[in-house]
Formats: C-alpha cells, sequence, structure tokens
C-alpha cells in the first residue's frame, strides 16, 4: 500500500536554495531539517518535504541535459529562459576548491572516484556533492579529448557552454591533471586550489606550444632550448660570471645592498636550479613533481637568503633583460635562445612568486625527519 | 480525395548511445502510416536527411491514422533496437486555414525510457479537398475543446448535440502479447488510442457535416478502458455549430473596440437586434461573410452615436428582439450542448442541474448497445430539463467508471433556456473573453442569417416536436414578458410556473424585482454568466462521500452499487447544502460530479464554486444539535468544529446580508438621483407583465428558519467534520470555474491581469483505513492535504488563483485511493524580480523570509572559513547561498558581496554574469512591475468621462438600468474592497489578508486604484500606459518598503532573448494574452511502462516514475505545439489517464490529452512592454539565434561525423517560421527555432561554423 504524491507544474520552478542544498548532496530529509527554521509562515514538514522532493525530481531529470549543455538549448522538457538555463549550467559546473584540491593532479579514475569519501572526511563537502564535482571534472576531460581547431579554454566553453573564467579554470585542472604534476607532498600542503591553478594558468601560457591539440603538452622544442641553455650557461665561466655581474650591476641600482650580496653567492646555485626545474618539461616523468621542485629548489632557496616576492621580481627581471647584453655568449646563441629564455624566466619567476610560501613549522618539521 | 503526404526527415539530436563499444549510435527512422508499407531512411550517424511520400487515396486515412516515425539503431547482427517513436496526429493539417504544415522537432518518446533525443521532421500535406457527397471523411471540420466560443469567431448557427463511439481490442490484450515485447504491446495500445481519436473526430465530423455545421465546440473525448471485456470504448460528444471567422480589425481597432464591449448586453442586444431589422441597407446588402471592414465600422459608429440615445430606446428593441427570438424557438425537443460559457444575454434562465445515472455490465457488447445506454440517459437527462420547463440543457458532460464488467455512467448538464437569436449573425459578441482577461478585441460582422442552415436544422428538431408546440408557445409568451426584466434577476427566475412546480420547493420572491419567484439556491454545471449579479467574494465548496462496499461480482456487484448510488448522492447534495449555508451563499457554478466505484469503496466529489447571488435570498444559518454524549477526546474536538461551525455561518450570512443591503442602497440613491422617464416607463412595463405572479407571501416565513443538522450517530459526525473548509489566508483562492466574479484578475475593466499562468498537475495516492468511522473525513484529508502543498507551492505568487479545478478520482486497489486534479494557477509574482511577463520559468524562492541562508552558512560554516583562512574569496556556489536575496537595483552591484573584489584568479562566475544582470536589471523590473502597479497614482489625472463610466457601470452592475450616476460606479467599483475588511469575520480565507510585512506594497497600492482603473483600460491610445510608466518606474524608486521585499527575493539573470514559452491551460483563455489563431486540435496519448525502483533516492518508487512521465508528456505536448506553429495549448483536457504499479514493482501509465493549439498575440499592455524591450533587445536576440544556428551545428558535430544538413535546408526552415507567423505582431512573435545557446564568444563561434563549412 503505497502513498505519494507528485505535483508538476508547465512552469519549472527553480528555487535557489533548494537547488543550492542539491548541489551541496543533501538528501532530501537532511534538506527539509534545514530549510524548516526559515520557512514563515510555518508549514507542515510533509508539504515542505513533497515541495523539496518535487524540486530534487526535477533537478535529478536534468542531469541529462546538464551533462550534455549544448543539448539544453532546444529541448522541450524544461522551458526555462536562456539565462536559467546558463545559470543551471553554470551552478552545476561549479566546485568547491578544497575538493578540487583533493583531486588536483590524481588520474581522474574510477579508483579516484571510489577514493572520494576521503575527500568527503577531509573537506566536509557530502559525497554525492565530491562525485558531482570529480564526474564534471572527468567529463569534461572525456569531452575535450577529441576536439579539434579549438583552444582547450575554447572548447570547454564551447561545449559545456561554461563562462570565461570558468571554463579557464577547468583547462587548467585538466592541464595540471594530464600531466599528473603531483600536489600532495608534504612540501606541498600549504598551497591551496588556486595557487596550483595560477601555477598551470602559467605553465600553460609560457610553455606549452601553440598547437591545435586540445590539450596542450608542454613545448618540445622549449625544453630543447633550455637544455642547450643549461650546458651553455653553467658550463662555461665566463657565462656566468658575466651574467653575475651584469645583474648584479642591475640590481644596485634599485635593491638594497644586502640583497645584492646575497646573490653574489648564490647566484650559481639559483640558476642551475632553474635551468633544471626548465628542463623537467622535457619528460613527462620528472613533470610531476614540477611543482615540489619549484617550492624545494627556488622558493626555498630564497625563502634562506631571505629576498622577498619583490626581491625575486627584479632578480628575474633583471635576469630576463640582462640575457640579450650577455657578450660573453655569441650573438648567434643569444638571438638563437632569447624568446626561449624568456618564456622559461618568465615562467619561473610567476610560478615560484606565487608559491612563495614558508611552509608551516610541523610540515617543515615532518619534511626534515624525512630527509 | 487523393493526397500526398510529404514526409521529410531532417535530423536528430541527443541520441541515446545505443552501442557500448562505440559510445555512438546508428541511427536510421522508419516512417509507418495506415496501411502502407513502412519506409526507411539510410543508416546514419546522427544525421537523417531523406525524404517520403505518401500517396494518400482516401483521406479518411488521414483523419484515422497517425502518421508515425520510429527511429532505430541498426545493428549488423542481432535485431535492431528500438530508439523511440514520434506520432504525429495529421487532424490540424485538414481544415481549410490550416498551415498544411508541420514542422520541427519531436522528443523522441518511448513507452520504456521515456524522451530520447529529439528528431526535426517536416510534414507537408497537399489536399486537394473532397466534394463527393458519399464520402466517408469529414477533413475540414474543426474541432475545439474549449467550452466556450473561441475568440476571434462567431456563431452563424447552432446545430446541436452531436456524438459518437468506437469499440475495439485493447491490444494489450491481444493473443500475441504473451510473447510479444513489453515495448511492442505497448506501443500498440498508444497506435491504438492516436487511431480511436482520429476515429472519433472523423465520425463526429461526419455527423456535424450532415447537419450542415463546420465546427464542433466543447468536444470531450473519453476512452473506457474496459479490462474484462479487453476492449476499449472511445467516446466523444460535441456541439455542432456552424461558425464564422470574425473579420478581426487591426490593432489600432482594438482600442477603439474597448470602448464597445462594456455594452456588452444592453447596447449589443440594442443595436444587433436593430440591424436585424433590416434598417440598415449596407447590412442587408453584404454577402455573407464578407465586407468586414465597412461594417466593424458602422458598427462602432453606431455604439457611439447610440450612447446618448440608448437609454430612451432600450426597452422597444428589446421586445422587438424577443419577437425575432421566436422564430428560433422551434427547437422544441430539449437540445444538449457542451459549452459552457455563453456569450452575455443569451442565457434566459437557469433551471438548476439536471443529471442522470445509471449501472450497466459489460458483457460482450458491441457499440450500439453503448450508444443506447449513452441516448438512454441523455433522454433521461432531457425529460428532467422539461419538467423543469427548459429547452437546452447547457455545460453538458459524460462520465463513466469501470470497475471489473460494472460500468457506471452519468450524464450531468444545467437547465436553461437560452435565446437562440443570439447565434444569428451579428449578435454575436465574439470575445467574452474581454471579460476576464481584459484583453479586448472584437468586432462585428453583420452577416445576414444563413437561412439555409438554420432552415434545415429547425426543421428536422420542429418536425418531431410538434405535439408540444402548444405548450411551448405558452412558455414563449411568458418569456416574451420576462424578457423586460432587468437581465440581472431574470436568470435565476424558475423557469416554470410557481404552482406548477415540478418538485415540492419552496420558492421565494425575487430579492430583486420582488415580483418573479426565484429558488431558495442555485446549482449549475456551467460557467457563470457574466451578466449575474454576483455580490461579494466566491467561494470553493467541495463534497467528500467515501462509502465502504462489499465486494461482488456480476448482477450483485451492480444491485449494490444501484443501491448505493442514491444515498451517495444524497450525501453529497447534503454535504453542498450545508457548507453553502455555512459561507452564507446561495448557489453554485461550476459545479461537477464524480463517482468512482472500486472494489471495496465508492468515492463521490463534486466540487463547484459556490457565489452570493442578489436575486436569491440571503440563506439561513446553520444548526447543529448534537444528540451524542461527549465521551472521548475526539468528540470533544467534533464539539468545538461544531461551535465553529455555526458561529462561521451566522457571521457570514450577516456579512452577506450587509453586503447585500449596502449594494441596494446605493442602487436606491442611485436611482433616486435619476428622474428619467424610460425609467419610469420601465417599471410600469415590469409591472404590468408580472402581475399574474404576484401572490401570497406566506412561505417567506417558513424559510427564514434555520437549517438544522441532526447529529445522531457517527455518519452524522462524519458529514458534520467535513465541513469545515480548510482556511487559506493571503489571497489564495480557489475555483472550479474559469473564472471568479469580482476578483480583480477577472473584472473585465481591471487591468490587474495575471503575469502568470501555471498549469498544475497534481496526483496523490493515498488509502482510506475503513475500520475508522469516518471514511468521509479521510478523503477530505487527502483533499485538504492536496491544497495545503499546492498552497504553499505557489507561494511565489500573490494574489494567487487556483482556477478550473477539476479531478478525477480513481481507485487502483482496495482502500487506495489516487486523485488526479489538474488546475491552472493563476497569480503576480512577488514582485520585483526580473521575470518576463508571462510564462517564464521562474527561479525564486518561494517565500518571503529570508530562506535558510543562516541555516546553510552555520552548517558550513567549517569550509566557509577554511576559505578564509586562504584569504581567498569564497567559492563561487556559495556566493548565492550567502545572500541568496542579493537584489541589484541597477549599478549598485558593486555593494552586493557576490561582487566583493575577487583574486584574479578565481573569478567567481556570477561576477561574469552580474553585468548582463544588471544591464537588463532596470528593464525586467519596468516589464514586471506594469502589471502590477503601473496605473497607480496617475491615473487621477486623467478623470474619467462619463460616458465611459456609464457603460462600465452597467457591465459591472449587471443591472439594466439605463443610466447611472457617478456615485455609483464609484461604489462599484469599491465594492469588493469594502468588503475585505469585513468579510475578515466572514471567513478569513474569503478575504485576503493585508498585512503590511507580507503583502507587497505595489500590490495594495493596485488594490486601492482599482476604482479608477477603469478608465485607464478604457482610455484608447497608448501614450497613457507610457506616462504611467514612467510614474511607476519613479515610484520604485522611491519606496523603500518595496525594496525590502525585493531583496528577499533571490535574482537571477534573465537574459531577454528567449521566445515566448508554449503555455498549457484547461481554461479556454490565457490571462494578459488573444489568442489569434486557432491551429486544430491536438490529442497526444502516451502509454509508459517501466520497472520501478525502490531506493532513497529521490526519483525512486511511484512519486518519481510519475513525475518523470508528466513532464516527459508535457514537452511532447509543447513540440507538437511549437512544430504547429501555436504559442499555447488551451483547453487541455485529460482524456484518460492511468497510473498503477503492479505488483512485480512494475508502474504502468497511460494518459490521453487532447487540447486546442492556439497562436496569441500578446495583450496591448504587454506589447507595449515588449516593443519598449524589443528595441535594445534585438541585437541580442540576433546573437542568441546565430548561436543557436552554430550550435545545432556543433551539436550533430558532438560526437563528431557526418555532414549536418546543407545550410539551405536550415534558412528553408526559418523562413517558414518567418512566415508562418503573421499578422501584426509576428515582430514580436517572430523568434524562430528557439534553439539558443548562450554567449559563446564570437570567434569560438566562427570557428566553429567555419570548420563546418569546411567541412561540407
Amino acid at each position: 500500500m503505497s502513498e505519494w504524491m507528485v505535483t508538476t507544474s508547465s512552469a519549472v520552478v527553480l528555487d535557489e536554495s533548494i537547488l543550492q542544498l542539491w548541489l551541496l548532496g543533501h538528501n532530501v530529509d537532511q534538506a527539509t531539517q534545514l530549510r524548516m527554521p526559515s520557512i514563515q509562515p510555518p508549514v507542515p514538514g510533509r508539504v515542505l518535504k513533497s515541495y523539496i522532493t518535487s524540486q530534487y525530481r526535477t533537478y535529478e531529470l536534468m542531469h541529462h541535459y546538464l551533462h550534455h549543455p549544448r543539448h539544453f538549448a532546444g529541448q522541450f522538457m524544461f522551458p526555462l529562459s536562456q539565462s536559467a538555463k546558463q545559470h543551471l549550467i553554470e551552478r552545476y559546473y561549479s566546485f568547491d576548491e578544497s575538493v578540487i584540491r583533493e583531486i588536483l593532479g590524481k588520474k581522474l579514475n574510477s579508483r579516484t572516484r571510489k577514493d572520494l569519501d576521503e575527500v568527503h572526511e577531509k573537506t566536509g563537502v557530502k559525497l554525492p556533492s565530491c562525485r558531482r564535482q570529480f564526474d564534471n571534472l572527468k567529463r569534461i576531460m572525456k569531452k575535450v579529448e577529441d576536439a579539434e581547431g579549438r583552444t582547450l579554454v575554447q572548447d570547454i566553453e564551447h561545449q559545456f557552454l561554461l563562462p570565461h573564467e570558468l571554463a579557464r579554470q577547468y583547462a587548467h585542472i585538466l592541464f595540471i591533471a594530464d600531466n599528473k604534476m603531483d600536489t600532495f607532498r608534504k612540501r606541498l600542503s600549504c598551497y591551496q586550489f588556486s595557487d596550483f591553478e595560477y601555477c598551470g594558468a602559467v605553465f600553460m601560457q609560457y610553455w606549452t606550444a601553440s598547437t591545435t591539440d586540445t590539450l596542450p603538452e608542454f613545448d618540445p622544442h622549449l625544453a630543447q632550448d633550455v637544455r642547450d641553455l643549461k650546458s651553455l650557461m653553467l658550463n662555461d665561466r665566463a657565462v656566468l660570471d658575466e651574467l653575475r655581474n651584469r645583474i648584479s650591476n642591475n640590481l644596485s641600482q634599485s635593491a638594497h645592498p644586502p640583497v645584492l650580496e646575497r646573490i653574489q653567492s648564490n647566484f650559481k646555485v639559483v640558476l642551475r636550479n632553474m635551468l633544471s626545474v626548465g628542463c623537467m618539461i622535457s619528460q613527462q616523468k620528472e613533470v610531476r613533481n614540477i611543482f615540489v621542485e619549484i617550492a624545494d629548489k627556488l622558493v626555498d632557496a630564497f625563502l634562506q637568503v631571505g629576498w622577498s616576492p619583490v626581491d625575486m621580481e627584479l632578480f628575474y627581471n633583471s635576469l630576463i633583460t640582462e640575457f640579450g647584453n650577455t657578450s660573453s655568449l655569441t650573438n648567434r646563441y643569444r638571438e638563437r635562445y632569447n624568446t626561449s629564455w624568456i618564456r622559461l624566466v618568465t615562467g619561473i619567476k610567476l610560478a615560484s612568486i606565487r608559491l612563495y610560501r614558508q611552509p608551516n613549522t610541523q610540515s617543515l618539521l615532518t619534511r626534515s625527519f624525512t630527509r | 480525395m487523393p493526397c500526398i503526404l510529404k514526409i521529410k526527415v531532417i535530423g536528430a539530436r541527443d541520441l541515446p548511445v545505443m552501442d557500448k563499444a562505440s559510445d555512438l549510435t546508428d541511427a536510421y527512422v522508419e516512417v509507418r502510416f495506415a496501411d502502407f508499407e513502412a519506409q526507411r531512411t539510410t543508416v546514419c550517424r546522427k544525421t537523417l536527411n531523406p525524404d517520403f511520400r505518401f500517396e494518400v487515396t482516401d483521406d479518411a486515412d488521414l483523419q484515422n491514422e497517425p502518421l508515425e516515425l520510429k527511429v532505430l539503431d541498426y545493428d549488423a547482427i542481432t535485431a535492431n533496437d528500438s530508439v523511440g517513436s514520434v506520432f504525429i496526429d495529421l487532424n490540424p493539417l485538414l481544415p481549410v486555414n490550416s498551415p498544411w504544415q508541420i514542422a520541427g522537432w519531436f522528443p523522441i518518446y518511448d513507452t520504456i525510457r521515456g524522451i530520447r533525443g529529439e528528431v526535426n521532421v517536416q510534414v507537408k500535406l497537399q489536399f486537394f479537398g473532397d466534394v463527393n457527397p458519399f464520402k466517408d471523411s469529414s477533413a475540414g471540420i474543426m474541432f475545439f475543446s474549449t467550452t466556450s466560443l473561441p475568440a476571434g469567431y462567431q456563431i452563424v448557427a447552432m446545430h446541436g448535440f452531436v456524438d459518437a463511439i468506437v469499440n475495439e481490442d485493447d491490444p494489450e490484450y491481444h493473443w500475441s502479447d504473451s510473447f510479444r515485447t513489453q515495448r511492442s504491446s505497448n506501443e500498440a495500445r498508444q497506435r491504438l488510442l492516436f487511431r480511436l481519436s482520429g476515429q472519433l473526430r472523423r465520425l463526429l465530423g461526419k455527423e456535424t457535416l450532415d447537419m450542415g455545421g463546420n465546427a464542433v465546440l466543447g468536444y470531450q473525448q473519453c476512452f473506457d478502458l474496459e479490462s474484462e471485456e479487453h476492449a476499449i470504448t472511445a467516446r466523444a460528444v460535441g456541439t455542432a455549430v456552424k461558425i464564422a471567422m470574425v473579420a478581426n480589425s487591426i490593432p489600432v481597432d482594438r482600442f477603439h473596440q474597448s470602448l464597445t464591449i462594456n455594452e456588452l448586453h444592453t447596447e449589443d442586444i440594442l443595436t444587433s437586434t436593430l440591424d436585424e431589422q433590416g434598417s440598415s441597407p449596407v447590412n442587408t446588402g453584404s454577402a455573407a461573410e464578407s465586407t468586414p471592414l465597412p461594417s466593424t465600422q458602422r458598427r462602432r459608429g453606431s455604439s457611439f452615436s447610440s450612447d446618448s440615445s440608448s437609454s430612451t430606446d432600450s426597452a422597444p428593441s428589446i421586445a422587438s428582439g424577443a419577437k425575432n427570438s421566436i422564430n428560433n424557438y422551434k427547437y422544441l425537443e430539449q437540445q444538449i450542448f457542451t459549452l459552457h460559457e455563453f456569450p452575455p444575454g443569451t442565457v434566459f434562465n437557469l433551471g438548476g442541474i439536471v443529471s442522470a445515472r445509471s449501472v450497466k455490465l459489460i458483457e460482450n457488447d458491441d457499440v450500439e448497445t453503448r450508444d443506447a445506454w449513452w441516448d438512454e440517459l441523455r433522454d433521461e437527462v432531457k425529460s428532467h430539463a422539461r419538467v423543469l420547463g427548459c429547452s437546452h440543457i447547457i455545460g453538458y458532460q459524460e462520465q463513466a467508471t469501470i470497475n471489473d464488467e460494472l460500468i457506471v455512467l452519468s450524464a450531468v448538464g444545467t437547465a436553461a433556456n437560452l435565446d437562440m437569436t443570439a447565434f444569428t449573425p451579428g449578435f454575436f459578441d465574439t470575445n467574452k473573453n474581454l471579460s476576464r482577461s481584459g484583453s479586448i478585441s472584437r468586432s462585428y460582422v453583420d452577416n445576414p442569417i444563413d437561412n439555409l442552415s438554420t432552415s434545415i436544422g429547425g426543421a428536422k428538431a420542429s418536425f418531431q416536436n410538434s405535439l408540444k408546440e402548444q405548450q411551448w408557445m405558452d412558455m414563449l409568451a411568458k418569456r416574451k414578458s420576462k424578457r423586460k426584466q432587468p437581465s440581472a434577476c431574470r436568470m435565476c427566475h424558475i423557469p416554470f410556473h410557481r404552482k406548477s412546480s415540478p418538485f415540492p420547493m419552496s420558492l421565494v420572491k425575487c430579492q430583486k424585482c420582488k415580483k418573479k419567484y426565484v429558488p431558495e439556491i442555485l446549482l449549475s454545471t456551467v460557467e457563470p454568466p457574466a451578466e449575474l449579479g454576483v455580490v461579494g467574494q466566491s467561494a470553493f465548496v467541495e463534497a467528500h462521500v467515501c462509502r465502504a462496499k462489499k465486494r461482488k461480482d456480476g448482477e450483485s456487484n451492480a444491485m449494490i452499487v444501484s443501491d448505493a448510488i442514491p444515498f451517495v448522492e444524497y450525501d453529497l447534495h447534503r454535504q453542498l447544502m450545508y457548507k453553502l449555508k455555512i459561507h452564507g451563499l446561495n448557489a453554485i457554478f461550476g459545479l461537477r460530479f464524480q463517482i468512482t466505484v472500486g472494489d471495496s469503496l465508492i468515492v463521490a466529489v463534486a466540487c463547484g464554486t459556490a457565489m452570493y447571488l442578489s436575486a436569491l435570498p440571503t440563506p439561513p444559518a446553520l444548526r447543529i444539535s448534537r444528540n451524542l454524549d461527549v465521551i472521548d477526546e475526539e468528540d470533544k474536538k467534533l464539539l468545538e468544529m461544531q461551535r465553529k461551525i455555526m458561529e462561521l455561518s451566522e457571521t457570514n450570512r450577516q456579512n452577506l446580508e450587509a453586503a447585500k443591503l449596502r449594494e441596494s442602497e446605493e442602487i436606491r440613491r442611485a436611482t433616486a438621483a435619476i428622474t428619467d422617464g424610460t425609467q419610469i416607463g420601465h417599471q410600469d412595463d415590469d409591472s404590468s407583465a408580472s402581475s399574474s405572479d404576484s401572490d401570497d407571501e406566506a412561505e417567506k416565513d417558513n424559510y427564514q428558519t434555520n437549517v438544522v443538522i441532526q447529529i445522531d450517530d457517527d455518519a452524522d459526525e462524519d458529514l458534520m467534520a467535513v465541513l469545515l473548509d480548510p482556511v487559506f489566508t493571503d489571497g489564495f483562492l480557489i475555483c472550479s470555474t474559469e473564472t471568479l466574479p469580482n476578483h480583480p484578475y477577472f473584472v473585465s475593466t481591471d487591468p490587474m491581469i495575471p503575469d502568470n499562468a501555471h498549469l498544475i498537475t497534481t496526483i496523490k495516492q493515498g488509502h482510506i483505513n475503513m475500520i475508522s468511522h469516518h471514511p468521509n473525513r479521510q478523503l477530505a484529508a487527502l483533499f485538504r492535504s492536496i491544497y495545503e502543498d499546492l498552497r504553499f507551492r505557489l507561494s511565489y505568487f500573490t494574489d494567487c488563483v487556483l482556477a478550473g479545478i477539476s479531478y478525477n478520482i480513481q481507485l487502483p486497489r482496495a482502500n487506495e485511493v489516487q486523485i488526479q486534479l489538474t488546475a491552472v494557477a493563476l497569480g503576480q509574482q512577488r514582485p520585483v524580480d526580473s521575470l518576463e511577463p508571462l510564462g517564464v520559468p521562474i527561479t525564486l524562492s518561494p517565500w518571503r523570509s529570508v530562506p535558510g541562508s543562516a541555516a546553510l552558512s552555520t552548517n558550513h560554516s567549517r569550509s566557509e572559513s577554511e576559505n578564509a583562512l586562504y584569504g581567498q574569496s569564497p567559492d563561487p556556489r556559495r556566493v548565492p547561498v550567502e545572500d541568496p536575496m542579493v537584489f541589484q537595483m541597477d549599478e549598485q552591484i558593486t555593494e552586493s558581496p557576490s561582487q566583493t573584489p575577487v583574486s584574479t584568479q578565481s573569478p567567481t562566475p556570477i561576477s561574469t554574469l552580474t553585468d548582463i544582470n544588471t544591464r537588463l536589471q532596470t528593464k525586467n523590473q519596468l516589464m514586471s512591475k506594469v502589471s502590477s502597479d503601473a496605473i497607480t497614482g496617475s491615473t487621477s489625472a486623467t478623470a474619467p468621462t462619463t460616458p465611459i463610466n456609464n457603460r462600465y457601470t452597467r457591465l459591472g452592475m449587471a443591472d439594466s438600468e439605463p443610466s447611472t450616476p457617478n456615485e455609483s460606479i464609484r461604489s462599484q467599483g469599491f465594492r469588493p474592497h469594502e468588503l475585505n475588511p469585513s468579510s475578515g469575520l466572514q471567513n478569513s480565507s474569503l478575504a485576503p489578508a493585508v498585512s503590511p510585512v507580507h503583502r507587497p506594497t505595489s500590490s495594495s497600492d493596485s488594490y486601492n486604484s482599482e476604482n479608477v482603473l477603469p478608465a485607464a483600460t478604457m482610455k484608447p491610445g497608448s501614450q497613457y500606459r507610457r506616462h504611467s510608466r514612467h510614474q511607476s518606474v519613479s515610484s520604485l524608486f522611491s519606496r523603500p518598503g518595496q525594496m525590502d521585499e525585493a531583496a528577499r527575493v533571490s535574482l537571477l539573470p534573465m537574459m531577454p532573448a528567449d521566445r515566448p514559452f508554449i503555455e498549457m491551460t484547461p481554461l479556454s483563455f490565457i490571462p494578459g494574452r488573444t489568442p489569434t489563431r486557432y491551429l486544430g486540435k491536438l490529442s497526444l496519448h502516451f502509454v509508459k511502462e517501466t520497472h520501478i525502483l525502490h531506493d532513497t533516492t529521490v526519483s525512486s518508487g511511484m512519486g518519481g516514475f510519475v513525475h518523470v512521465f508528466l513532464m516527459e508528456i508535457q514537452a511532447v505536448a509543447r513540440s507538437h505545439v511549437a512544430a504547429l506553429g501555436g504559442d499555447a495549448i488551451v483547453g487541455l483536457r485529460v482524456d484518460e489517464s492511468f497510473f498503477q504499479e503492479s505488483v512485480k514493482n512494475q508502474g504502468y501509465a497511460l494518459i490521453s490529452i487532447s487540447g486546442d493549439v492556439v497562436g496569441c498575440a500578446l495583450t496591448e499592455q504587454d506589447s507595449l512592454s515588449d516593443d519598449e524591450s524589443s528595441d535594445s533587445d534585438s541585437d541580442e536576440e540576433e546573437d542568441g539565434q546565430d548561436n543557436g544556428r552554430g550550435g545545432m551545428r556543433g551539436m550533430e558535430n558532438d560526437e563528431g561525423d557526418v555532414p549536418t544538413p546543407g545550410p539551405l535546408d536550415r534558412d528553408e526552415s526559418r523562413g517558414y517560421f518567418g512566415t508562418r507567423r503573421e499578422g501584426p505582431l509576428s515582430g514580436e512573435l517572430n523568434n524562430p527555432e528557439s534553439v539558443k545557446t548562450t554567449d559563446i564568444p564570437t570567434s569560438t563561434l566562427t570557428t566553429a561554423t567555419e570548420s563546418r563549412t569546411t567541412g561540407l
């Protein structure tokens, strides 16, 4: 003996607050409890529950179209205005940064999906919501793999009708995921999603080839150039010295003296670290550790000498400008490698400044212990 | 006659993945029609583009058979899988003025999986027409579901009742069903329903053609699933008429015509009758259905000129009209009409409800037997009407309920006398819709009477009835005299002589004219006629009876049921009477009965809209006397309830008495103010005519005594317990009629138009525990919970009216009751939301209080604080929760939380929206405001001119005092609102509680301004409106209270580039819109059968199944409307519905819906605002379209294969949409293929299209 009640309306009523609860992954009973206190005048729980149930049913029914937003436009099922559809899509594809932080760089496979309960425990975000975010990511990944003729961001915008900014975020997440960049080292625990996303954006911007492949890959030419540069600069004492002096001069005009002193002693180390980070992009395996390398080799190096981000920026800038003036390098080399040099240094500059952060004491301790 | 059917399958999209391995679908389409060999397309991936052609030699096939397109997935080895089918009803293509084409995207519907993808089809018909008199088909007859006259048409002749009945074996029980798949038997059933409904229309059409008509109004079809007999019986009834298009005028005309409507039943009668007498040479000279323009002009001229002289003319001309009408009383046998609404002035008097029921056993009967059953019933109903002295039965409906082999047939109608002169050309007012929607477009074509057709029909009728002629002539003489009386109370007068009263009834002197006799109470199935003097607020009354029944079979079962039915009906009636008394009202309109017989229960429900007619006496208060001892807690509660009921009854009664007194005083004052010669003459007439009836007034006393309910046992207690209706505050009103008298939405002169009309379908299954002594109460509780639920859901509306409620009650299993309710919710969106005026989905939170933002944010404070820790802006998703009620007035967005400066790395998606948002902001406010308080304040500047006012009064007051001074208008206008406070005691459900907190200021403002509003609507020209809009804008900013309210409603961006949505409504009109074209009757049938999961998800269980099913059928219906080029479907009826869960968790649903597809124009109010917005929108709109086009290409491209249809096709279809929407408003409506995607950056778009074209 079943009792049930269904109410449908010819107009789709989107209740913003219920939509929110749905996206957050609450079930009907939880949602009813949450909404109950704020209903004025009060209504019986039965009424509210039936209302929320039918809202939920409508949203569940929308799944199909939300998974294929391009089909959302012409369908007759949900007579919604364009903007309401747009809004729904955006809401559906929005994500919790804390959740994505936990997935970031992991392989988007079913095992990761199974492990989402850990994410749930860590972040406090409901499991259904975690699943939705994961599935969205995976779906976008799958869809964009075989798209042609558009850049990744354009393709996401096109396929999923997402606003530019959100599409960009997804593109960066996918880029990081595609290269399986590790974000779970202890050293990296002080960074949050937006830091990685920013770095991903930087890498995509400066270090990838401008091909029509949708999922961008690191530019092999750049990788080759960086390798050449490494041997050119580190093996030639003259080049190294000239560059150091030029930079010292350059910095002395702007920076305060202590900075100047320290650069003299650390210059080679910094330069080597920088170039070796740059070299990582040539190999898929090494790329995985790029974040931790930047943090370890560059950020920590600067931290140790007590430089501020401003100092770092000045330093990098002068690196960029002085490369062209280094006379120890033959003209041919300077011309040939100048763009690659700028790309490399700018990328490193932006990433390392962004990641410039003291790891919190606890993580520092554990790190030293593991070493 | 042969005709050619051309079908073009253009493409498909969103198809499901049928090959798991490749994630693709190799689709092809099979096209079937009638007995023709199925044709199929080549196998394509994602796109199909072939042509088909059927050469149909018999156009009966076109009517009978649906066109079926079946989409399949090709498999090389195994059998091809079905994706789903599209059934297209070809009937709408047949009428003369049809577009000959159906084209568009149709959802592919599968009886197991539901909607799966869409297919784009174009169907064209080359029809040669048929002049063969012996043909079987009736192509060209128009069918209308609406029970009133469709707007834009006039009735040239009424031909009367037509019916058809078809019986076929149910494929569900076919012998092959034991081994064929579920899907194929479902599809067979679906196909059969399509075929049956086609056949019904063909038969009915044939009958109509024979009678000389060209259309069927009030078409109702039903399907009886006779499970024991393994058959489906399809029945249809309708009213055959000959209608003609009213040559409608250009929009400019509408303003002028808006002036004339208000003279509806005074001057219309005058001028038209005068015209008929042949006084104008233009008129007689003009050929049938021609010269529309001159005649409209002439009409207008005459109405203007008669403004001053009308009062003096009225008496003689009415008399002459009556004389004229005698000719039409040849219809001596009672005639049945399925219409529920008649143009003002046509209904002479209402005799009350007549009904007949019979209980039959189905035993392998043929169609003739069934036909005979129904004929029997109709005869009985007619004889009832005859006894009541009525010549017509209107608002007629037939119903059947089946329990195994038992069938209970019922026929209900309202006995009435109609003035058939109305149905001669020139008289008919084409647009009584205006009386409620406030939309105005009407004009006259003065066609000479179609002598031929009327005389044929007339002769037929009179031939049979020559015997009774004498008797009827007597009646006519009486009627003639009655005609002179004020029309308002005439309708209530008893149609028979008091002495020859057929039943022991207590008759009372009419409260208005004090001369004629009226019954104490008037019951009727029809819509309240416009000219009735309804006082005060109406109330929804319901009676629920639930009785246990022994489980028996065959004859003995029939015996039990037929024994029980009279008592059921008696209880229903009693409940209705008592409820009327409680409300202090004395008439019920739109009354509907339903009796359902189940295995162990008999359930009967009656619902109607109770009103107070000033002509009828005020009912006495209700007294309840209890002879039972008070034993337990429950008894105490009941006692308390009893006390409440009595109190309520008394206060309601007093309120209405007071209201009535006030009204009559006003009238007296008004009449006293005038010393008009005609007035006196009129009265003289009256007194002389009615002298025969003025007798003793003795029984006046005995009726005044109170009605007493004796409570002697549990059954009585149960009856009493259901008497107290739930009380809804804040203006939530329910009615079974299409309109609610005296409600601002439905007063023609009131510009308060509900800006939304949502079709609401509720299905509730509950059970009744027969162990309890109060089955009625349990049943009533089920209904109550439905209303509670709806009220809550609809709280996003202010002043919500749930109109046109109708039920279907089924008893699927023992002690299980399933209530299916359809209604339309009319209301105004809670103010200051950024929503378009009509039919637009809403995204707003239906609560006035700040929704759970606090609760939510505390709940998620952890994650939020996490975010805060990182010094980042919160997750974009959370922004709206934090302040879901963000409201931006205009440029002040920066202050809203969602705009908090965001680090460049993670900008919220919301922020990108807001600029669009703000751009639209002001405009949207404009639009949404207009409806509610556009007219406020400014009206005083344009004081109403007297002649206009006069006309208004005549309509509003509906008593034909030829002229009334201004004061009475004022009071008339004020009355509902004066009533409100006082009727607060009467019943809080009737009076919208105006509390400053809950009710937005704007609406109360518009209340205040109501009395001035008449002037506003009548003012021709748009300048005034524009002016008022500016006013409203400025007032918007100067209203802090409203801002507050606004801040509570969550705001979402709405882009303007949306096409008008397909409206669906069971009513015959769409508020705020005027139907311009009737595009045919749509009849759709669905079967779905799915395994039902019972888990914890929301979509599990029967509820989830039914929810999805209902959404799907609406989607399919919308697609059909769109493909026909319509904007709405009106008069939507559920012809059959059936939802059941089998023992094996198999859900089965069957539904059959039908309605009229119409094209709509916005009323001038909306179109104006549209004009304004369209300027600024136009470019966006184009963008959207382009995007849509690009998007579609991309879509087909999705899975990355096979070329899209050539650009030519697309342009064709586009052009087609463009041209189809003719008329002056085409500019606004012309939104071809609303498949707009969003703002894709143009660069993306061009690359997309370019790549596509190169690909080609």
